[in-house]
């Protein structure tokens, strides 16, 4: 079976050339909560047996690696899928309070569908991360955050007879079998295929806290906060002349 | 009419939540009703991520997935209302007349911040309530049902576990312990009573047993989300908290063990002081310890000024040292601390800029206006009535006199006679008769004591109260 489909592949491959899939990458917003934007886009000839209306539906996965210094809401993901129709698997555990320095990566799969716009086929989502308190740095005012460009795997199904297609026309990494969609008991093979990167991986300057700053602020805020402290025990003592009679002699 | 301003305003953000991108809700009521459908499906509520609350109020929305989405907004709001009327109550029960009590509860019934608060569902309304009535029956002198509501507030919210102090003390007033004097006089002025007893037994019982339902339904995660996460957290991101960039700075250092004390000594010293000073105005000890409380605290968010902005409209009408002037200063000053606090906050959080020093400053900035909004109340707030003292003794209805009848601005020095110690003096300016008009007691007391052997030194000339 392994054998028909690399066979397969191999003559697609020869017969569409080097035309590969196109994945354009964009950071939206400022500050600490933004968007990701995912643009997959397939020339027609890369999906020859896909047609509008047609007996085979193809599906997309982005396989989205979010570096430490950012995080998804699960919840907020849970609220877009309602809204928007995000599809989205988050295979690791998400600590939505803790710095970056006290994090790890978080791998999510992200489901599209196909559709059909102008003469390419396309595939897309909007995704909000946000960004995680950084430790203070000595040198600079910013540290850089990276979103690594994700990993792209498409399935075909022919739904009359509920097969696998594989008609897929360009190169290909490797085949998995991973969930079907979000929160699927079911396995599919999935085909991880090469795409061309339109533009490079995505970062965001992150603004920390400044070493330099240590001082200034351990010192002003100590006398400011003890000074406050000592005037208002200081009133409230004033007033305890009146109150406080229960210390004094009573004659 | 506020009771339909929050129903109005609840069926807006249902409008809003369906149709645009930003929500109206409170994240935190998306926590609530998501820690409601876990303890349905017959799971933990901590199993939602930051739920950090007691069960209780997951069990309360249960009809949050069997009615509506929408019925723990509604159990909000009318919390929030039934506060405006113990605000009335209160004042009531203490001798303000019926238009003062009715003002005051409509500066919390129709403020803005808590309507906005409860009908986005934010549980805050639950706390301002239990405190509420912990204080009105405080007032009506009921132990048993002050201890029960007390627990019930300790276990919904730790942060009411400063009340403890002012609350017991306050139930020594009527045993004239406070007629001896030295050290066995603060010895007695500590030492159980009646009273005391049945409060610290009632809450602790009280207390235990939630505590231990609780706890033999969700074990170790419900003691460490509800209680031990709010003593030990420490919050590096932005807040309103003059520390919050201090403890951020100190990550870089590992432990910031020491630092933290450092924060929590001034909340400690000021909360004992406030409590042993004002324990015999129970509302105005609740007001101070509450919003030295917050105002210390290493994390400080907008959500805890409704914990003592609550407690606000109780001593309002004893503020009648203060001017007209004065008072809008202060509220402008409040407004102006966080709008300068914003701004930074924002260009930090939206824009990316990097702002913390500046966040910072303004925290600062803000902290002191608080600390001078506090100075100012203990300076100008007059008790309305003489303590209620089985065995009152001249000196102490003289001195509560002097306290009633001194000077706001400390611009009046009053100059007591030895032999005559009936001194009684009154700022020009603050004791018109306008304010006069809402403490009738306090009046009579005022009249009676007046003497002619009365000698002033002031800046301006000294009127009497007529």
């Amino acid at each position: 079976m392994t054998l028909i489909v690399l066979c397969l592949c191999f003559m697609v491959t020869i017969g569409t050339g080097d035309i590969l899939p196109q994945l354009s990458s964009e950071i939206t917003k400022l500050g600490f909560h933004r968007e990701i934007h995912r643009k997959l886009t397939f020339p027609v000839a890369l999906l020859p047996g896909l047609v509008p209306g047609g007996d085979v539906e193809c599906h997309v996965m982005f396989d989205e690696l979010i570096p430490a210094g950012a995080y998804m809401d699960p919840y907020q993901l849970e609220n877009l899928r309602m809204f928007v129709g995000l599809n989205v698997e988050i295979h690791d555990q998400v600590d939505l309070e803790a710095p970056e320095f006290q994090s790890s990566a978080i791998h999510v799969s992200v489901f599209s569908n196909l559709s059909l716009i102008g003469d390419s086929w396309q595939a897309g989502y909007v995704f909000p991360v946000h960004i995680r308190y950084h430790g203070i740095s000595d040198s600079s005012e910013f540290v850089r955050v990276k979103f690594i460009t994700p990993s792209v795997a498409i399935r075909c199904q022919d739904t009359t007879y509920q097969m696998t297609f594989y008609g897929y026309g360009g190169p290909i990494h490797s085949q998995q079998s991973r969930l079907c969609s979000r929160g699927s008991p079911i396995l599919c093979d999935w085909m991880f295929i090469q795409t061309e990167k339109v533009a490079n991986d995505i970062s965001v300057d992150v603004p920390v806290g400044k070493m330099a700053d240590t001082f200034l602020v351990l010192v002003v805020t100590m006398v400011t906060t003890l000074g406050a402290c000592a005037a208002l025990v200081a009133k409230a003592v004033d007033c305890g002349k009146y109150t406080m009679f229960t210390m004094k002699k009573v004659s | 009419m506020a009771l339909a301003l929050r129903l109005l305003l609840l069926v807006y953000g249902e409008w809003q939540d369906r149709t645009m991108a930003v929500k109206f809700t409170d994240i935190d009521y998306h926590v609530f009703s998501d820690a409601a459908k876990f303890v349905d499906q017959g799971m933990s509520p901590y199993q939602r991520a930051t739920y950090r609350y007691t069960p209780l109020l997951a069990w309360m929305l249960q009809p949050n997935i069997y009615i509506s989405s929408s019925f723990g907004k509604i159990v909000f709001i009318l919390l929030d209302v039934f506060t405006g009327y113990l605000i009335y109550t209160v004042l009531k029960m203490r001798g303000v007349n019926d238009k003062t009590a009715n003002i005051c509860a409509a500066i919390w019934l129709l403020n803005p911040l808590p309507m906005t608060v409860s009908s986005r569902g934010n549980a805050e309304s639950v706390m301002s309530c239990l405190v509420l009535l912990c204080l009105y029956f405080i007032y009506k002198g009921q132990v048993m049902w002050t201890a029960i509501v007390y627990a019930i507030a300790v276990h919904f919210k730790i942060y009411p576990v400063i009340y403890a102090l002012p609350i017991y003390l306050w139930l020594g007033n009527s045993e004239g312990h406070l007629q001896v004097s030295g050290w066995k006089g603060m010895l007695i002025f500590g030492l159980p009573n009646k009273g005391r007893c049945k409060f610290v037994m009632t809450t602790a019982t009280v207390l235990a047993a939630l505590t231990w339902i609780c706890y033999r339904l969700y074990g170790w995660e419900f003691i460490e989300h509800t209680y031990l996460y709010h003593i030990t957290r420490r919050d590096i991101k932005h807040n309103f908290s003059p520390y919050f960039y201090e403890l951020y700075l100190q990550t870089a250092f590992g432990d910031s063990t020491m630092i933290g004390i450092a924060c929590f000594i001034p909340q400690v010293i000021l909360l004992l002081t406030f409590s042993v000073i004002f324990y015999r105005e129970p509302a105005l000890v609740f007001l101070l310890n509450t919003f030295s409380f917050v105002t210390f605290n290493k994390v400080c968010t907008s959500q805890y000024f409704l914990w003592y902005l609550c407690l606000l409209p109780l001593i309002l009408p004893m503020l009648t040292g203060i001017t007209r002037l004065k008072a809008v200063a202060m509220v402008t000053l409040w407004f102006a601390g966080q709008g300068i606090w914003l701004l930074p906050a924002y260009l930090l959080e939206f824009e990316g800029m990097n702002t913390f020093l500046y966040i910072w400053a303004a925290g600062l900035a803000f902290f002191l206006i608080n600390c001078y909004i506090m100075h100012t109340i203990m300076a100008c707030y007059r008790p309305l009535t003489p303590p209620t003292l089985s065995k009152q003794s001249t000196t102490q209805s003289l001195n509560w006199t002097k306290w009633n009848t001194r000077d706001c601005d400390s611009k009046t020095e009053t100059v007591q006679s030895i032999d005559s110690v009936k001194t009684v003096t009154r700022k020009t300016a603050s004791t018109d008769s306008k304010s006069m008009k809402i403490m009738p007691k306090n009046r009579q007391v005022v009249d009676n004591i007046d003497s002619p052997g009365v000698k002033t030194r002031s800046r301006s000339k000294p009127r009497s109260v007529k």
